[in-house]
């Protein structure tokens, strides 16, 4: 008896959920539909208070109220974005207007979203990234706003947020955000914070400069993201640089990102440390030795050869592999190199097919 | 006498009844944390609540190729339009007899070089290696011995340059923006290690430089039961065991995984056809017993399209295949079986693989054969028997429906109504027949497992529905 329940109530459980799915999915193609109608009504809207500000007018104050009432609700804000998106750029005077005007608004509803769970949170700043990329909105007391979004939990709000900020230009806020992400100790890539970095529309030399001024306040992760984005910016900050790189203190990968620096800057006093690094048999310290033949390819010099060359019987792959890049950006002849390396068949073939590889570069760079 | 036969059937029914609720309660509960996952995901891409911009890490994506001759191009092409900005491709044809070497080279105008390969993992040795840079992105083709799938992905990761690689089928294709997808779990937390994709059958699918234009049920029945069968078993086993870091298994279609861990590990065993599975579980065993902080995770939507089996033949020889390397696993690593040290792994992942995959199909095939005793006994309550059949097949087919609807809907797929009522019809034909058939194959896999144990068997390959605009070379 009780297996027969067992089985009838499984029954009831399929059956259940059999009717779920006719009825969330009908739900599901519903959904659609009404987004759809929400962009075309969101669409309408706007048109009419574009048409008044081609008039010569102001928008309604009743639209205003209506952004702030609809827009807290997501699926409206997602509706008015998509509406908006259709408009043409930073030319048309009349979106500016329009985009100036609705301006509070959007900063209460960047107070409303503050609060809200983070996929909404989210979508909000991912809103203003959008809108800001046209500059067309003054945004300062946003930014202000979206810096506290750095204390959320979750990855995209900080992401997105990040992102806005990058889009507003304001050095100041970024590292500001970028601090307090840091001492939140909230994980991010430091792939993404190099790149997101290198999106900034603000002028490069001063965030490169405050983030400099604020380096010994990050974690090695974020510090370690600064130097890269730092590297594709500014070759200002060699001493700096070589600092770290000499401070045998500091955590590896901040090493080895200066280590980089020196390989993109030509930076006269890192030349004998480089030359110690490339050398370096202990097997531990490949890393130093791999980077530092790659960075040496930036200075010239009879001891530089000569290290690389030495470097060329490295029972690392990546270390000869580097130093015979090296060797070839500095215009030395292959042929002539792997007669040099001797007996040593490892570097013989490095060299060799380093030449290979030159050769097919240079005749597809001819045809 | 008939005592003892009504003994017998009381435990065995007493068995199938524990051993079901288990099973249709995981399934349950699986495909409905799956569906809602992936409802879940589509409404974070509604409010872009992932990564918006062109985050990557540099991706070696190894192709390992045994007699590939006719899909290999095709593969290629599709890695060659994927939308991502740092990668390059490494083919390692695994001593092909049909040319496969060749499709390669004369496709892609490779030329030979004499390149170093450092020796990081243990393999066959390398007869000839060619290179061309004249695409998107550098690709590389290793002739090498033949030493079986592990040994050519061991191959591939020596010659990788990069710290990520990607193991992939020659026989599949990816969209444009697999790569990037399965990637960003690695870039959502620092702690991932591997990552594993889902795997879909590509027959009936037209894809065209890395989308799917078309999408239809495959035109044969045996490949249509295998897209429900695919999407039942990724929606449901793999979410589900994402939620705790079980995952045990990551597809050797397409799964991603962090070079230097790996290679630490010991690289991929050469002696187990299950190489992917035998590889996945060695990493959690690596990093619990060296204290090493680490998730698998699953990238629900990275997406890797591949051939299903049209034959039933060929389909057979695959499951048979898939068996002894789900085996291998499981006996080289017993020991995590149950151990606290493992967590999760040892007590829910390893338990389920071990009784619902591993023995499930030596109790279907006794369940069945117990089931035709009692009949000819006259011990078996037919309509009982017949509520059971019927609502275990329901049950079934409702959640397979489930899991393939939900995929479907939230791939944004386009289905015509003859497909949808096909998938409704055959579900319930690959729950009450093609179950049955492969518990049986799967069964007698291990019969004469030492002779066999090594040999993968010829399966037959048709050409991918995929077409490109012609790639030209790079200036």
């Amino acid at each position: 008896m009780k297996s027969e329940l067992l089985l009838y109530g499984y029954g009831i459980v399929c059956l259940g959920m059999l009717v779920f799915n006719v009825i969330y999915n009908i739900g599901l193609k519903q959904n659609g539909r009404r987004m759809e109608k929400r962009v075309r009504k969101m669409g309408n809207r706007i048109d009419a208070q574009m048409e008044r500000i081609h008039t010569g007018g102001r928008i309604a104050p009743g639209h205003i109220r209506y952004l702030r009432r609809s827009l807290s609700h997501v699926n409206n804000l997602v509706a008015f974005e998509r509406a908006i998106r259709e408009y043409p750029a930073a030319a048309d005077e009349a979106y500016g207007s329009y985009r100036s005007q609705i301006h509070p608004a959007i900063l209460q509803l960047a107070v409303i979203y503050g609060k809200r769970n983070q996929m909404q949170s989210a979508y909000f700043a991912y809103f203003l990234s959008r809108q800001q990329r046209k500059k067309q909105m003054p945004m300062d007391a946003m930014q202000g706003i979206l810096v506290e979004y750095m204390k959320k939990d979750g990855l995209y709000c900080r992401v997105n947020a990040l992102q806005a900020l990058y889009n507003f230009g304001s050095a100041k806020n970024v590292v500001e955000a970028v601090a307090l992400l840091d001492g939140e100790g909230h994980y991010l890539h430091e792939k993404i914070l190099t790149d997101g970095l290198l999106t900034f529309t603000g002028s490069h030399q001063e965030l490169a400069g405050l983030l400099w001024g604020r380096l010994g306040d990050f974690s090695d992760k974020t510090q370690v993201s600064v130097l890269n984005y730092i590297r594709f910016q500014t070759g200002e900050y060699c001493q700096g640089m070589f600092d770290i790189m000499m401070d045998k203190e500091r955590d590896k990968e901040l090493r080895l990102a200066a280590i980089r620096y020196f390989g993109r800057y030509y930076y006269g006093p890192a030349r004998e440390p480089l030359l110690a690094f490339a050398c370096d048999p202990a097997p531990a310290n490949w890393e130093y030795a791999a980077i530092s033949a790659a960075s040496l390819a930036k200075y010239q010099g009879e001891e530089v050869t000569r290290v690389l060359m030495a470097v060329m019987h490295s029972v690392n792959w990546y270390v000869r592999y580097n130093a015979a890049v090296s060797l070839g950006t500095l215009g030395l002849d292959y042929q002539a190199l792997a007669r040099e390396a001797g007996e040593d068949r490892y570097a013989r073939e490095m060299l060799l097919y380093r030449m290979e590889e030159q050769y097919r570069k240079g005749e597809r760079a001819t045809a | 006498m008939r005592d003892i036969f009504q003994t017998f059937f009381n435990y065995v029914g007493l068995f199938f009844i524990l051993y079901m609720t288990g099973y249709a309660s995981f399934l349950f509960l699986s495909v409905t944390v799956g569906s809602s996952s992936l409802h879940g995901a589509k409404r974070r891409n509604l409010l872009k609540s992932e990564l918006q911009g062109d985050y990557y890490v540099p991706v070696s994506i190894i192709v390992p190729a045994h007699n590939e001759g006719v899909t290999i191009e095709s593969t290629i092409r599709s890695l060659l339009t994927l939308d991502y900005r740092l990668y390059e491709i490494v083919v390692v044809d695994d001593g092909s007899g049909d040319g496969t070497s060749r499709v390669v080279k004369e496709a892609f105008h490779m030329q030979q070089v004499n390149r170093p390969v450092q020796q990081k993992l243990r393999c066959q040795p390398v007869e000839e290696v060619y290179e061309t840079n004249a695409y998107k992105v550098p690709i590389t083709l290793i002739r090498k011995k033949n030493g079986g799938k592990a040994d050519a992905l061991n191959m591939g990761i020596n010659v990788s340059r990069y710290p990520y690689f990607l193991c992939m089928d020659a026989d599949s294709v990816l969209q444009r923006d697999s790569l990037k997808r399965i990637v960003y779990p690695v870039l959502e937390e620092d702690k991932a290690v591997a990552v594993g994709g889902a795997v879909r059958p590509c027959n009936g699918a037209t894809i065209r430089d890395g989308q799917v234009v078309k999408y239809r049920m495959p035109g044969k029945i045996l490949p249509c039961m295998q897209v429900l069968e695919y999407d039942r078993s990724f929606l449901a086993a793999r979410i589900f065991f994402d939620k705790f870091n079980g995952n045990i298994i990551i597809s050797g279609a397409f799964g991603l995984f962090k070079k230097s861990l790996v290679i630490d590990a010991g690289g991929y065993d050469a002696s187990t056809m299950g190489e992917d599975m035998e590889l996945v579980v060695r990493i959690h065993m690596y990093c619990r017993e060296h204290g090493i902080p680490y998730k698998i995770r699953y990238a629900q939507d990275a997406v890797c399209w591949t051939q299903a089996p049209e034959a039933l033949s060929d389909l057979c020889k695959q499951r048979r295949r898939w068996h002894i390397g789900l085996y291998q696993s499981m006996m080289a690593h017993r020991k995590i079986l149950a151990n606290p040290k493992y967590g999760m792994v040892g007590f829910l992942s390893y338990v389920y693989f071990l009784v619902y995959e591993l023995f499930s199909p030596y109790i279907e095939v006794f369940g069945t054969l117990t089931v035709i005793l009692a009949f000819c006994l006259d011990f078996l309550n037919l309509p009982y028997m017949l509520a059971y059949m019927g609502i275990y097949i329901g049950f079934s087919a409702v959640l397979s429906l489930t899991a393939f609807f939900a995929r479907i809907y939230t791939a944004d797929l386009k289905l015509t109504f003859g497909d949808a009522l096909k998938a409704i019809g055959l579900c319930a034909l690959e729950i009450s027949c093609l179950r049955f058939v492969l518990a049986w194959v799967r069964a007698t896999s291990l019969f004469g497992y030492q002779k066999k144990k090594n040999h993968w068997g010829h399966i037959e390959r048709k050409k991918i529905n995929y077409s490109s605009t012609p790639e030209e070379s790079c200036p």
